[in-house]
């Protein structure tokens, strides 16, 4: 690598954390940084500036990102619908006497969204609006419960539909029929590894997540009952997606559109609400877009820079023996995945990664799945995690060091959970060859 | 370092593996590097990594790359005249100009008509490489055997002027975004997709897709116009020495015919490949259905000379121009 | 600065964020009317490329508002322990990089905008929809920005300079 290029990414690196502990906007502070970065390496600051306007429309202006805003808004409908009040009466009902139970339940229905979109941020953004508030309302701890739910967000990567699998499976030429089928397994697992966490430590410090009185049996039944329109609601867009009515961006809409009918029909809706929850999901979905707009730009410059390539080409240089090489690239994926949204990881990486790994005898879809995770994690690693910032935009009076202190646990599980996978590669691969 | 050395910036927005714009793109840097003697060299980042769909003009006008694979199908409103044509497939005449002719009469209309070179001068863009694309083939979730079974079929549409064209297959166009074809093939939300074999290939929608037919009695018919191009920026064209202004043209006018022979082996091979893979024939267009489909559509050459005409733009006089150009090249 | 611009400023940010919500519902109904369409056989070409638009349209003009109310995406680690000078300082800072980034924003989007309508460019697919409705957009809403960052900016330099507290 050009010492002179090196040298400017170190200046540009240098600037943005400096930016960010002066608390300047994240999505201002990338924006800022790359474009500094693109002036020094370039020269000319008409080239430098070029691409503000035209990222800013793309993010703006493309479809797969209406997800975001669309499940913002049917989160906070709903919540004023009173159906997630039900939804959650009812699994403190069922689980509430289990040590961390209704966070257990938030897990799961992070699952379900994960089933309708394949982007966490957007999973993470409804699960704030609905959840949040709910763990806050039953005293789970504030680590615990923005813990959870940032984590549980990750969900959506892995769990088909899966825009990044479909990247992936383009990029390095593999079946994108079986790398869906191959999250199915490892998805399901960290489900259960986050419950088991969250499990075991309320058990041993009961007070994260306070316990339930036990409730009489037709109580409980009662208010499963009630719950039902809420998970009618998560039936209705995954049945909708599987039976070819809507893809997955229009099924967002869609999904607003049934919680609307509910609260019409619940007579709990109110066009002034409906008008307010339409100007509340635009504050938020601009703080999330203005982040996204700089995350990309970043990935441009480092891209531009040629920092990644220099970086493969060093681990790979380095021949080192398989379980090391897996370990670098666990802290080589995090650290990218810090900065950088999927698509672009992927971009940069795979095509490089690829001939390396095979040569090392692993499964390319494995690999990708693993690819997954571990932009999975980067996504809730400080100092930028775009799914932490997510949370941060919809529940802007939790301090960020509550929220990444909070998914220390999932990220510890995680990184366990890799190494699993390393271990017993069939996680992955036994589905899809049950598939072909 | 040489005395008279350049380094040029790349940007592709598709994976290095896609052969129209990233493996040609590649193969032209790598010649004028050689031709150079490693003076000039070129380096690309793929995968839309540096610059993406929306934004590779605004890149390249900027010169914060030097050379861009350019797709001015998707820009119709700014690159009017190419934009118009590569949406366009000749079924109406009674031949069409090879895949190895359709770059080199791309490369003709430009250098004959200003209104080409406007567009680019005005996003301080050279055009060095027309590359064209593998004719558009339909591939459906179900068996098709002729054009009455593609009745009333969803299929993925986008452009000015392809819906038209489905239209009169029969089919129903729908819109979709690129990144949600291969799940909304697998749900049933669209039965079919008009694209490229290597395309299909290279986005496996084969898996959902497995039934290719031949919108022709052969080989399909390719685009009027070249959809990607390889594109310099003007002032880093001019500051290169003259020596090296040279050799990016001879190279380039050298790839124009490399292209043409590599795309088309690309279309008959990723055709194979489809039929290996799926293990499905390939189903051509019969005679009759091919005549009922080209004249039940609208001539949308002359429907696009006059949409241009309407524009301002010397549309009747290019496409009468473009229409000479391919019966020289067929005879 | 005098408080009729502040609350001039205050009713365009909020306003224009609220006409950006209603620009959402639109488009959630419209996505909804296409989804029916298509399902009963027949499907509209061209709701997808309008719905696009208005996306755009709407997320430029909620930023202002999303600056105003104080919702930029921040870490707050050292100024949620910040009072007074430090503060003031700290958050003219921020709002003085936003202003630049928004104000080159939307004046490379307003040349696009007037670019395009004076050459009659257009977006690609079906419906031909002028481009310089979306750039046009965007430099409004970056224009609404500036006015904001500028507003936070400058006030707090004022109490830097002269603290009221
Ligand atoms: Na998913
Ligand atoms: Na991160």
């Amino acid at each position: 690598m050009d010492p002179e290029i090196l040298q400017i990414l170190l200046i540009v690196l240098a600037i943005g954390a400096a930016l960010l502990v002066a608390s300047v906007p994240v999505g201002v502070v990338l924006a800022v940084a790359s474009t500094i970065g693109f002036y020094l390496v370039t020269g000319s600051f008409g080239a430098a500036t070029s691409l503000l306007q035209s990222t800013s429309f793309d993010v703006t202006s493309s479809l797969p990102y209406l997800v975001i805003p669309m499940f913002i808004l049917m989160g906070l409908i709903a919540s004023s619908t009173g159906i997630v009040k039900d939804l959650f009466d009812a699994a403190y009902k069922l689980v509430g006497r289990v040590s961390g139970g209704v966070a257990i339940a938030t897990c799961l229905a992070s699952a379900g969204f994960g089933a309708v979109t394949g982007s966490s941020m957007s999973a993470t953004a409804a699960m704030g609006k609905i959840a949040l508030p709910e763990l806050r309302r039953y005293k789970y701890d504030l680590k615990l419960s923005a813990g959870a739910i940032a984590a549980s967000g990750t969900f959506a990567m892995i769990i088909p539909p899966s825009l990044v699998l479909v990247f992936y499976g383009i990029v390095a030429q593999e079946s994108i029929g079986k790398l869906l089928v191959a999250g199915l397994v490892p998805g399901g697992i960290t489900v259960v590894v986050y419950s088991l966490q969250m499990y075991v430590r309320a058990r041993i410090r009961p007070e994260l997540a306070p316990r339930g009185p036990a409730f009489p049996m037709r109580e409980v039944v009662v208010a499963n009952v009630r719950a039902a329109p809420f998970l009618l609601v998560l039936a209705t867009l995954i049945g909708g997606l599987l039976a070819g009515i809507w893809t997955p961006t229009e099924a967002s809409a869609g999904g607003v559109a049934v919680v609307l009918l509910i609260g019409v029909l619940k007579k709990s809706v109110t066009l002034r609400g409906v008008l307010e929850a339409g100007k509340d999901t635009m504050v938020t979905t601009a703080a999330v877009f203005l982040l996204v707009i700089g995350s990309i730009l970043f990935g441009k410059f480092l891209a531009f820079s040629g920092v990644t390539q220099a970086v493969v080409d060093v681990i790979i240089s380095a021949d080192l023996p398989p379980l090391v090489f897996f370990a670098c690239l666990i802290v080589f994926y995090i650290v990218l995945g810090t900065f950088l949204e999927a698509i672009s990881i992927i971009a940069l990486t795979v095509p490089l990664m690829l001939p390396i790994t095979q040569q090392l005898g692993w499964d390319p879809i494995w690999f990708g799945i693993v690819l997954v995770k571990l932009i999975e994690i980067g996504a809730m690693t400080p100092p930028v995690g775009l799914n932490l910032y997510t949370l941060k935009g919809v529940a802007p009076d939790v301090p960020i060091k509550t929220i990444v202190t909070g998914c220390v646990p999932f990220w510890l599980c995680d990184i366990a959970l890799l190494f699993l996978l390393y271990a017993i590669p069939e996680i992955v691969l036994i589905l899809p060859r049950l598939v072909s | 370092a040489k005395a008279d050395s350049t380094t040029l910036r790349g940007a592709h927005i598709y994976p290095a593996t896609y052969v129209q714009s990233g493996v040609i793109y590649e193969k032209w840097a790598e010649e004028i590097s050689a031709e150079s003697d490693g003076e000039i060299k070129v380096n690309i980042v793929h995968g839309g990594a540096l610059l993406g769909v929306k934004d590779h003009v605004d890149g390249i006008a900027s010169g914060l790359v030097d050379t861009v694979s350019f797709y001015p199908i998707y820009f119709p409103g700014e690159f009017r005249v190419e934009g118009a044509l590569t949406n366009i497939t000749d079924v109406w005449s009674a031949e069409t100009a090879s895949l190895q002719s359709i770059g080199a009469i791309h490369a003709q209309l430009h250098s004959e008509f200003e209104v080409f070179q406007q567009e680019y001068a005005k996003r301080n863009m050279r055009m060095l490489v027309p590359l064209p694309v593998d004719p558009y083939v339909v591939a459906c979730a179900e068996p098709v055997k002729d054009l009455a079974d593609l009745k009333g079929r969803k299929m993925r549409s986008f452009g000015r002027y392809f819906p038209i064209l489905q239209e009169h297959m029969g089919v129903e166009p729908i819109s979709v975004p690129s990144s949600e074809a291969y799940g909304a093939l697998s749900s049933g939300l669209i039965d079919c997709i008009y694209t490229t074999p290597s395309f299909i290939y290279s986005n496996k929608f084969h898996e959902v897709a497995p039934y290719v037919f031949i919108p022709g009695t052969e080989q399909a018919r390719p685009q009027a116009l070249c959809t990607a191009v390889i594109a310099m920026n003007s002032n880093s064209y001019d500051k290169l020495s003259d020596a090296h202004k040279k050799i990016v043209d001879d190279v380039s006018e050298r790839m124009i015919v490399v292209a043409g022979e590599m795309m088309t082996t690309v279309y008959n091979d990723s055709l194979a490949q489809l039929e290996e893979a799926t293990g499905n024939k390939i189903v051509h267009m019969t005679e009759a259905d091919f005549a009922d489909w080209r004249s039940n559509t609208p001539n949308l050459l002359d429907q696009a000379a006059e949409d241009l005409e309407k524009e301002g733009y010397p549309g009747a006089e290019i496409i009468t121009r473009y229409k000479e150009l391919v019966a020289n090249y067929t005879n | 600065m005098s408080n009729r611009i502040s609350s001039i400023i205050d009713a365009v940010c909020s306003g224009l964020c609220r006409a950006g919500g209603l620009v959402l519902l639109a488009s959630m109904i419209m996505i909804c009317v296409d989804i029916l369409f298509r399902n009963l056989g027949s499907p509209l070409i061209g709701i997808l490329e309008i719905v696009s638009v208005m996306f755009c349209a709407a997320c430029f003009m909620s930023f202002g508002e999303t600056h105003r109310v104080g919702r930029d995406i921040r870490v707050d680690i050292i100024r949620g322990h910040l009072r007074g000078r430090p503060k003031r300082i700290v958050d003219a800072f921020s709002a003085a990089l936003l202003c630049g980034l928004f104000a080159l924003i939307g004046f490379y989007a307003a040349i696009k905008g007037i670019d395009a309508y004076r050459d009659g460019e257009f977006l690609g697919g079906r419906l031909l929809i002028p481009s310089a409705i979306p750039w046009l957009a965007m430099a409004l809403g970056g224009f609404v920005v500036v006015l904001a960052a500028a507003r936070t900016t400058i006030l707090n330099l004022l109490h830097f300079i002269r603290p009221a507290d």
